[in-house]
């Protein structure tokens, strides 16, 4: 019998928040930027959720909903720090822990669990051991079913606070009764092409031929449709001791206005080359693939993407690599965001540079990294950011994100 | 509303059960007691690490920082009355 758990902590962001600070329980908040601050909302309240503000809003349009909002600033270390204690509390339960998220895990609980009681009882006990742990703010919604997309539907369901569980007796009536946006995986653009072809329930999904599917999705995701219709997710959980090698290292940032200001543009981006070099040298990994990417104000992209001979992960050289042709770039929109992104990873190697210059610079950088572990990031760092303020670390950024839809600066 | 203070304090504190609890701190000619322990959370900053302990004192709330490199105490931010 497979038993799958899904843990979801309700408004994460927010409750640790109101856990910390009781003067904002029983209160709308939102986890964001300053006030007036172009950052978007990142965690509501289940207060303020009531009222319609969701992840993704602009603080004004929060402000609007309810002019009451309190908006408080993020604190990255301190949601890291309790997503760790809760995975650590999780595997006190199961050593299968997939982390799909800083506030979201699956637990492959099978073998531990004989039947639904059983699974239930053990269930509840994590929930309270969550509030004990983290607080008596923090809580969570789990599902229990025999795959992770039933149980991430179950949690998912049984918001906030709940406790549902999908099995034989229920998954026919619920699969009937959900959207189909209500799947994990299944978006509202899939949504809107399904709709396209008249498919606008779970029912009319089954209904239709998997080759009539396979004509717009394509043969892989035409078979999975059909077997989210059916509920069929054969999907392992996958423990942290078994997780695939990191594919790709990447940062980007919002700025804190429109800008066609080029020295801004390229403070922000040394910043964020330099962050994310410094990860590839943690991660002891070089990149061949360097993209770096602008976002206008109008949310339309324009990107380089260079291919290297030689892998490299010092950021300086990251930065080099879109220097030059960013200068040279005349902008022809206001820019909101700059990233960079590495990927076409390998391992790191000591080979020694054949130009003097080169070798001083590979010596250099361990130096600068172990200034950098001992007294905090960036304290030594190229003369060029002197001026320029810390960025904001990303909350939650356990994935980075990347925009695929960039064309080229030319 | 949430103020941003940054000011070193001197905090009293228990060791009880391998956990530190401030009891009481000092702030503005002030004596706060800590009437609850909300939140402890710790981050390393270069080799420091600290802890921080979001804390209440009556209806009050204050985010005291412990910096373990140097020994000394930060309150951080406040919200009070």
């Amino acid at each position: 019998m497979r038993v799958i758990f899904h843990l979801d902590m309700d408004s994460y962001f927010a409750s640790v928040e109101q856990q910390a600070n009781p003067t904002l329980r029983g209160r709308s908040i939102v986890v964001s930027g300053k006030e007036g601050s172009r950052a978007v909302i990142v965690a509501s309240s289940r207060e303020a959720k009531k009222l319609g503000i969701k992840t993704g809003m602009l603080p004004f349009e929060a402000k609007k909903l309810c002019p009451s909002i309190v908006f408080v600033e993020p604190d990255g270390a301190k949601y890291e720090f309790l997503s760790r204690q809760l995975v650590h509390l999780l595997k006190t339960f199961t050593e299968r822990v997939e982390v799909f998220s800083i506030d979201e895990a699956f637990l492959d609980m099978s073998g531990y669990v004989k039947n639904n009681e059983q699974a239930l009882s053990i269930a509840k006990e994590i929930k309270n051991k969550i509030r004990h742990k983290l607080g008596e703010w923090v809580t969570c919604s789990i599902g229990v079913a025999e795959n992770k997309l039933l149980a991430k539907l179950a949690s998912d369901l049984g918001k906030p606070n709940g406790l549902l569980v999908i099995d034989e007796k229920n998954k026919e009536a619920i699969l009937r009764k959900i959207k189909l946006t209500d799947f994990c995986g299944l978006g509202p653009a899939i949504a809107k092409r399904l709709a396209d072809m008249g498919i606008e329930s779970i029912v009319k999904l089954r209904e239709c031929p998997v080759s009539a599917l396979s004509k717009k999705f394509g043969d892989y995701y035409a078979k999975r449709l059909r077997e989210m219709s059916f509920g069929i997710d054969n999907a392992p959980v996958v423990a942290d001791f078994e997780e695939p090698e990191i594919k790709s290292v990447g940062r980007s940032y919002t700025l804190p206005r429109n800008t066609f200001d080029k020295e801004e543009i390229l403070t922000v981006l040394l910043h964020l080359c330099e962050k994310a070099g410094r990860e590839l040298r943690q991660k002891k990994l070089a990149a061949k693939t360097i993209v770096i990417y602008l976002r206008y104000h109008d949310f339309t992209s324009a990107g380089l993407r260079q291919t290297l001979k030689e892998p490299m992960n010092s950021g300086l050289k990251i930065f080099q690599v879109g220097f030059e042709r960013l200068r040279k770039f005349r902008l022809p929109k206001a820019v909101r965001l700059v990233g960079v992104h590495t990927s076409n990873l390998s391992s790191a190697t000591n080979q020694m540079p054949l130009w003097q210059v080169e070798r001083k610079q590979q010596a250099l950088l361990p130096a600068l990294d172990k200034i950098n572990d001992t007294y905090g990031e960036l304290t030594i760092k190229p003369a060029f950011l002197l001026k320029s303020r810390r960025l904001r670390k990303k909350v939650g950024g356990f994935k980075i994100r990347h925009n695929t839809r960039c064309t080229d600066f030319y | 509303m949430i103020e941003q203070i940054n000011e070193a304090i001197e905090v009293l504190v228990a060791f009880m059960r391998g956990r530190v609890l401030p009891l009481s701190f000092h702030w503005g000619e002030r004596k706060y007691s800590v009437s609850r322990v909300n939140l402890v959370h710790s981050e390393r900053v270069g080799r420091a690490k600290w802890y921080y302990f979001s804390v209440s004192c009556g209806d009050d709330y204050f985010k005291l920082g412990f910096d373990t490199e140097n020994n000394k105490w930060l309150l951080q931010e406040a919200s009070y009355l």
